[in-house]
């Protein structure tokens, strides 16, 4: 059984884009705030982990299933915008330049790292397809997103009156996730046939 | 710490934190290596449009004592890949070229002639060369660099020529006549072979206009993937996610 202070560290070196270094800044800072703060953050993580979950159809992070914009009869049925991660769908909803629903592939094809079309949540977002004249493919401008989407492409085309992507006008290499409201309305908005 | 210079491919780009991309390149003099840049997820980042799947790059570094990850100081890009990174194909292809490379080379030892490989392999499909006949002779050369597969010459046991099939033994270090080659190894069909002793002598460009068949790729490639499977002890992923992938479309 190591030391708290030491499983603190290994808790949090085991997050995303944190290194050991970070985490153990993370832990002495968390050892010097109030004990209700401490509190506050692990009841708030305990809580994400019992009450959310990914929506039945489209995989978004909710709390209800459906979820509110599967649930939504004012948002545009005709069209899917289909993101990579949960965390895509709020930078392209502040953007106001999509009303229709959303599909979360749970990642993106990846050969260096062997994720295949196996790995994604592809097979739900072919049982959508009723009465679908859109879909938009929002995932990464990187190799991984640029493959997904090509992939994709292939697939729905017979099955889809437009497949479109994000007009990004930069090369591979970017991400949504770091692309600024602006840009990704302009993005949305130019949208091309693929 | 040192600060070093070279022309390099860029193998790999990974995110890094929320900032940061971790970067695989090649280089002639230092090898194949893994360092940090910077700042290189954000958008209006001098890096991001440089750091791209086999783009060819002017790289500055920063070697840094008894760290895994050197620091990328700067990227000018030299020559853009996206001529065949705008395909399905393309986008598989370079991967597993990539991974081909960071699986052969360890990292920190030079690879002159595995660079020369790559960068060649990159200019052809660059130059429109065909994905299947590029990454087959690819593969050949990179074998035959690493030192199991060898190209076609009279059979080592008895010395007869090999025109008509051979066999891969050995985990693909010989090929021997098939009188000689037993039961075991890999049958190598005379297209094949034909494909092989081309691939000696001639520069990839020139290969085209050799008009290897469908069949005769497919069998080089059924080769160099079982020698290759035996030599790494394991399969590449992106070799694995490309079949499925293509497969599937
Ligand atoms: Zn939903
Ligand atoms: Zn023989």
């Amino acid at each position: 059984m190591s030391d708290p202070l030491s499983r603190l560290v290994g808790e949090l070196a085991r997050l995303p884009g944190i290194g050991p270094k970070t985490a153990g800044r993370l832990a002495h800072h968390l050892l010097r705030v109030p004990e209700a703060q401490a509190r506050e953050l692990a009841a708030a993580i305990v809580e994400v982990k019992e009450k959310l979950f990914h929506c039945s159809r489209c995989n978004a992070i909710t709390a209800v299933d459906p979820c509110r914009f599967c649930a939504d009869e004012g948002r545009d049925r005709t069209r899917i915008c289909v993101v990579e991660e949960p965390f895509n769908i709020q930078p392209i909803e502040r953007t106001g330049e999509f009303r229709g629903l959303y599909h979360v592939l749970l990642g993106a094809l990846s050969p260096q790292r062997g994720i295949g079309p196996d790995e994604l949540a592809i097979p739900q977002l072919l049982a959508r397809l009723d009465g679908v004249e859109e879909v938009v493919l929002a995932t990464n401008p990187n190799v991984e997103g640029e493959a997904t989407a090509l992939y994709l492409a292939r697939l729905l085309r017979p099955r889809v009156a437009h497949v479109t992507r994000l007009a990004f006008g930069m090369p591979v290499g970017g991400d949504i996730e770091f692309t600024d409201e602006v840009t990704l309305a302009r993005s949305l908005a130019g949208r091309r046939e693929l | 710490m040192r600060f070093r210079r070279a022309e390099a491919l860029i193998l790999d780009v990974q995110p890094l934190g929320d900032a940061d991309r971790i970067v695989a390149f090649l280089t002639r003099e230092a090898g194949s290596l893994r360092g940090v840049a910077r700042g290189a997820r954000r958008r209006y980042s001098r890096h991001a449009g440089q750091l791209q799947l086999l783009s060819k790059v002017d790289l500055q570094w920063l070697e840094r004592e008894g760290r895994e990850l050197a620091r990328v100081t700067s990227v000018e890009l030299l020559r853009p890949a996206d001529g065949f990174l705008g395909t399905l194909e393309g986008l598989l292809t370079a991967s597993y070229l990539a991974e081909s490379v960071r699986a052969f080379a360890p990292e920190g030892e030079p690879q002159e002639l595995l660079y020369r490989l790559l960068d060649t392999t990159v200019e052809a499909l660059l130059a429109g060369t065909g994905p299947g006949l590029a990454t087959r002779y690819f593969e050949v050369w990179l074998l035959r660099l690493a030192g199991v597969f060898p190209f076609p010459s009279p059979c080592p046991v008895c010395g007869a020529e090999l025109a008509g099939g051979a066999r891969l033994v050995g985990g693909g270090e010989s090929l021997v006549c098939a009188a000689c080659g037993g039961p075991g190894g890999e049958t190598v069909p005379p297209e094949a072979l034909r494909f092989l002793a081309a691939a000696a002598r001639l520069p990839l460009p020139r290969m085209a206009a050799e008009g290897f068949t469908a069949a005769a790729l497919a069998a080089v490639e059924r080769l160099a993937t079982a020698v290759r499977r035996h030599f790494l002890q394991q399969e590449l992923r992106s070799y694995q996610v490309m079949a499925r992938t293509l497969q599937g479309a």
